[in-house]
């Protein structure tokens, strides 16, 4: 699937991951602000694969750095949370992961997005996916 | 049935009262309840003990100046008491804190009667407490071991006579002041013409003016060795001897080093204060590392808490030199300031609210706000039960928490809502 340009979603902390994304304006990305980690529902998870999102990735800031005090520890339970859902109804958990970026780690932010980008290229298009 | 509340209240309602509460009345507490007052609030100045002026008024000088720290405390205590402003309770304590930022109900024990106020914002000033072990086990002659701040009070009567030998010792904790007392004592010491030697693990100089006074008292001959871990006392004939070697010398070099000592120093354990835990849980605020309440949030003000309107001053957040905790007292009541004069109507905007008809009352919110920013209302017109919590608008961090945990997703965040994350989800693939 050499052809195949998967688009992803970054839902970022205002306070950390998303002053880097930001400055990174890498193709086929879709940065999300976000006011903490704490925030992130499952309804807004699935929302962004409905809306299309091959991918979802919540980015947070790094343990113990959380000016909410425990949003980031919130986020990655959702998203373990909601990984689980998506296992049930036939969507590879893998789309959806959690990563503790820090506001300075553009080059960590690159990484990350780059190794899901590769990762969702791999898995195709959305196995659930509605072509409109 | 009674007349029933709207919801939300109206900015107008969310007044803010112009009255500060000042836990605890040793230095900290003095500071905080002037610079308050200096700025035309209302103190209320609680303390537990019979009188004003704490562990700071039992110092006997200090290294920064010639000032005497219990006259000048006393100065202070006098304008603060003839200061209208200013209500001085001895022999009280804080009991219980309902309501939010602006508007806390608090309930103290004033010589044993309760007694309810309205106050604006709380300054937690309670301080530190002291533990001291003794050294050595010595028959007798124990009073030649004092803790330094035992030193302090006796520090004229001790350091009068001449040609005595005293030994400092600074065994390593997390706060400078240990060091930075060593090297005032020192100083004055050797004016006197003694023989002082320091032992220390680290020295602490990081505070203006201390790393000179480091280098002076050093070509002055006081002795500094380092290592603490290696003392050995003795005792002949009612003299007291220490025994070490200098572990920074290579082996070949080292040789026992014999100090015939008449006083003996060391420096106390800091801890929080007793009653830290307590009024942390009346309070609802998180204690930092080591039971302190200093908050470990880098993301806000080294005096704030977890929760707007309690403030941290002082030793009771991480014991300090007197003159960080004026700027300490002065940074809480500027940020009482700033809270006072906030523009309410424009913070409602931004803060998520609660549809009344959706919430069923499972405080589930409460219990997940990380800033223990939602007050409980009863009551309110239109609420499916009642009542319905409340994110109070100066106390609410807008962190979206609450929003992401409430079960009935009763909770919309203005700019975050379903409708908002949807519009951001549009761009998805590059189609806008
Ligand atoms: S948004 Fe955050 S700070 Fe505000 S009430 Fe909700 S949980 Fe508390
Ligand atoms: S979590 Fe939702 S339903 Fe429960 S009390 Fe809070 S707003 Fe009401």
């Amino acid at each position: 699937m050499a052809d195949f340009n998967p688009s992803l979603v970054t839902l970022c902390c205002e306070n950390s991951a998303f002053l880097v994304a930001e400055e990174e304006n890498l193709p086929g990305v879709t940065p999300v602000k976000i006011p903490c980690g704490g925030q992130v529902e499952h309804y807004h998870i699935l929302n962004a694969f409905d809306q299309g999102a091959d991918g979802v990735m919540v980015l947070a800031c790094l343990k113990e750095n959380c000016k909410h005090f425990w949003g980031n520890d919130r986020a990655e339970k959702k998203v373990n949370y909601v990984k689980g859902m998506l296992e049930n109804i036939g969507i590879n958990a893998e789309r959806l992961a959690y990563s503790p970026v820090a506001a300075n780690n553009e080059y960590k932010y690159g990484e990350l997005v780059k190794e899901m980008y590769d990762k969702l290229k791999e898995m195709g298009p959305m196995e659930g996916k509605v072509k409109k | 049935m009674n007349a029933q509340r709207k919801y939300p209240p109206a900015p107008e309602e969310m007044t803010f009262e112009p009255k500060v509460l000042v836990v605890g009345g040793g230095a900290s507490g003095i500071l905080s309840a002037e610079k308050a007052a200096e700025l035309g609030l209302s103190v209320v100045l609680i303390e537990k003990t019979e009188e004003l002026g704490g562990k700071a008024a039992q110092l006997s000088f200090l290294y920064q100046s010639n000032l005497s720290p219990s006259q000048w405390l006393k100065d202070k205590i006098s304008s603060l008491e003839k200061n209208n402003k200013v209500t001085i309770y001895t022999n009280s304590q804080l009991e219980k804190v309902n309501g939010q930022v602006g508007n806390f109900k608090v309930t103290l024990n004033i010589e044993g009667k309760k007694e309810e106020m309205d106050i604006g914002a709380i300054i937690m000033a309670t301080g530190m407490d002291l533990s001291s072990k003794m050294p050595a086990q010595v028959e007798k002659g124990a009073g030649s071991f004092l803790s330094q701040m035992e030193f302090e009070k006796q520090f004229t009567q001790l350091a009068s006579g001449d040609s005595k030998t005293f030994v400092l010792v600074v065994k390593e904790d997390d706060f400078l002041i240990g060091c930075i007392n060593a090297l005032k004592y020192s100083k004055k010491l050797k004016e006197a013409n003694h023989n002082v030697y320091v032992f220390f693990d680290e020295m602490k100089v990081s505070e203006e003016g201390t790393e000179k006074l480091y280098h002076q008292v050093r070509e002055e001959g006081v002795t500094f060795i380092r290592g603490t871990n290696n003392l050995k006392i003795g005792q002949e004939e009612g003299k007291f001897s220490l025994t070490t070697i200098d572990p920074q010398l290579p082996v070949k070099l080292a040789k026992e080093l014999v100090i015939n000592f008449d006083y003996y120093i060391f420096n106390e354990d800091l801890l929080p204060g007793a009653d830290t835990g307590k009024l942390a849980e009346i309070l609802r605020v998180n204690l930092g590392p080591g039971g302190f309440f200093q908050e470990d949030n880098y993301h806000t003000e080294p005096v704030y808490s977890n929760r707007q309107g309690i403030y941290f001053v002082g030793a009771c957040r991480m014991p300090d030199l007197l003159h960080n905790v004026q700027e300490q007292a002065g940074a809480a009541v500027n940020s009482i300031y700033q809270l006072s004069v906030a523009d309410v109507k424009e913070l409602m905007e931004k803060t998520p609210l609660i549809d009344v008809i959706k919430c069923a009352y499972c405080l589930t919110c409460y219990r997940s706000c990380p800033w223990n920013a939602i007050d409980l209302l009863y009551e309110i017109e239109g609420a499916a039960w009642d009542g319905a919590p409340y994110l109070h608008p100066l106390a609410c961090q807008k962190c979206g928490c609450c929003v992401a945990e409430c079960p009935n997703r009763a909770i919309s965040f203005p700019g975050y809502t379903d409708e908002d994350m949807q519009k951001e989800f549009k761009k998805i693939g590059g189609k806008v």
